[in-house]
């Protein structure tokens, strides 16, 4: 590899994860209103093209027409960049990730452990936004997100590791190989849980959306945001969600492996199952209160994912696979 | 030297990234009307005026503990990593070791737990 190339492949992962990101928030945007609405009883949108599938087109429309507003006594520098610092480190996953056996920007050793540090870094564009703005729902959601993240850090990291040590390294793509006959979603279901559940609680999703808990606090940290800025928060948003999904998929099932079709549809179908799980979450559960959030996370992820780690290694000492 | 290319990835990925997130503000822009009247930049607060400024304004974050305990756990993480590695090349003894690490920490969770320290109030 050289420099040129290094730069190429930089830069079209950043435009392929804006663009699949993109996409994926236009077909999202619509199907999530569509079954929340048949899950309550309700239509969802119907006016806007066929059965409301052209809803999102008329959002963006909307959204392009929005004024801009930075409040009173707001840190100018701070309000503009914070868009900026939660949308980009949200698609940093497409650096690493591969979409088949040959199919990535980087082959990188370590990319697990890049996939589970580099996209936290939003916590950073969270609280920037939250102070940034002026305004006290602003502050206390952020102040919240941040407490979420850190509390949700530790058993997806601890149970991202179960992971590593029975695929012996933490390079994505060799995860990815080792379950080529077995998913190690069927040999490690307690880590499953505990990864999914912490991913959706990091990407801020519903029912754990306790930062942005329309009914207590506004809007959320990004109360005070307009137009495109407030869409690179959605768009962000949604990214990270997508890209928990992605990387859910290969490391617990199986990735690109499938038959007939080619590797990277595999992937993208597994990616848009657990999508519509989460949907399914979101719409069936009330919203927890945060203060039970945040416990759960210590009393009963952190133990579990602790013991989960020492059953792995235990008994892969004792079965004499790996060690 | 892998890693140096990298490093010019990320850079670069950044870069783009930016630049196409700029890119869709700016049309944000030139295709909406802003009209700034001084009533509509006071910061949002249900209709009200705000009473004090939020910089000054207080309030209790009582999870700081958590934050301590998110601390201990990150660097037990990062000690972690090392021993899931090198765990092809271990006998008994390097669980048993692991085992010991990950049951004072265990032990000190349990302590928090105990003495209320993870509860929000």
């Amino acid at each position: 590899m050289s420099v040129s190339e290094a730069l190429l492949r930089g830069s079209l992962a950043a435009l392929i994860g804006f663009t699949f990101v993109g996409i994926s928030l236009v077909i999202l945007n619509w199907f999530e209103r569509k079954m929340g609405g048949r899950i309550q009883s309700r239509y969802g949108p119907m006016h806007v093209g066929f059965h409301g599938i052209l809803q999102t087109f008329a959002d963006l429309l909307k959204l392009l027409q929005k004024e801009y507003i930075i409040p009173q006594g707001a840190n100018k520098l701070l309000f503009i960049a914070a868009p900026f610092m939660v949308m980009v480190p949200a698609i940093f996953v497409f650096l690493v990730i591969p979409f088949g056996p040959d199919l990535y920007a980087f082959r990188f050793e370590y990319s697990l452990l890049f996939i589970l540090s580099f996209p936290a870094l939003t916590s950073f564009g969270i609280l920037a936004a939250g102070w940034a703005s002026n305004s006290k729902y602003s502050l206390v959601a952020s102040l919240r997100t941040v407490g979420q993240m850190i509390s949700y850090e530790i058993p997806r990291l601890l149970s991202a590791l179960s992971i590593a040590l029975m695929a012996g390294s933490f390079a994505i793509d060799t995860i990815v190989e080792r379950q080529a006959y077995l998913w190690f979603v069927l040999l490690q279901p307690i880590a499953f849980l505990v990864f999914f559940f912490s991913s959706l609680a990091e990407a801020n999703r519903m029912p754990f959306d306790f930062t942005w808990a329309e009914s207590e606090l506004v809007s959320g940290f990004f109360t005070e945001y307009t137009g495109m800025r407030w869409a690179l928060f959605f768009l962000g948003e949604y990214g990270a969600l997508v890209a928990a999904c992605l990387v859910t998929a290969l490391i617990f099932f199986g990735g690109w492996y499938g038959p007939i079709l080619p590797s990277p549809i595999w992937l993208i179908v597994k990616a848009a199952l657990l999508l519509v799980f989460s949907l399914w979450i979101r719409w069936t559960w009330p919203r927890l209160r945060i203060d039970q959030w945040m416990r759960f996370s210590w009393k009963v992820l952190t133990p579990l994912s602790i013991a989960n780690l020492l059953l792995t290694a235990f008994l892969m000492h004792w079965l004499g696979v790996g060690a | 030297m892998d890693g140096i290319y990298f490093l010019i990835g990320i850079l670069v990925f950044i870069l783009t990234g930016t630049i196409l997130a700029a890119a869709l503000v700016a049309i944000g822009k030139a295709t909406s009307y802003t009209r700034n009247e001084p009533e509509k930049t006071i910061p949002y607060e249900c209709g009200e005026l705000p009473v004090v400024k939020t910089k000054n304004s207080k309030f209790s974050a009582n999870y700081y503990s958590y934050a301590l305990a998110f601390l201990i756990f990150d660097v037990e993480a990062a000690l972690l990593i090392p021993w899931v590695m090198s765990f092809k090349e271990q006998s008994l003894t390097g669980i048993l070791a692991a085992t010991a690490f990950l049951a004072i920490l265990v032990f000190g969770l349990l302590y928090a737990f105990l003495s209320g320290g993870l509860n929000w109030e």
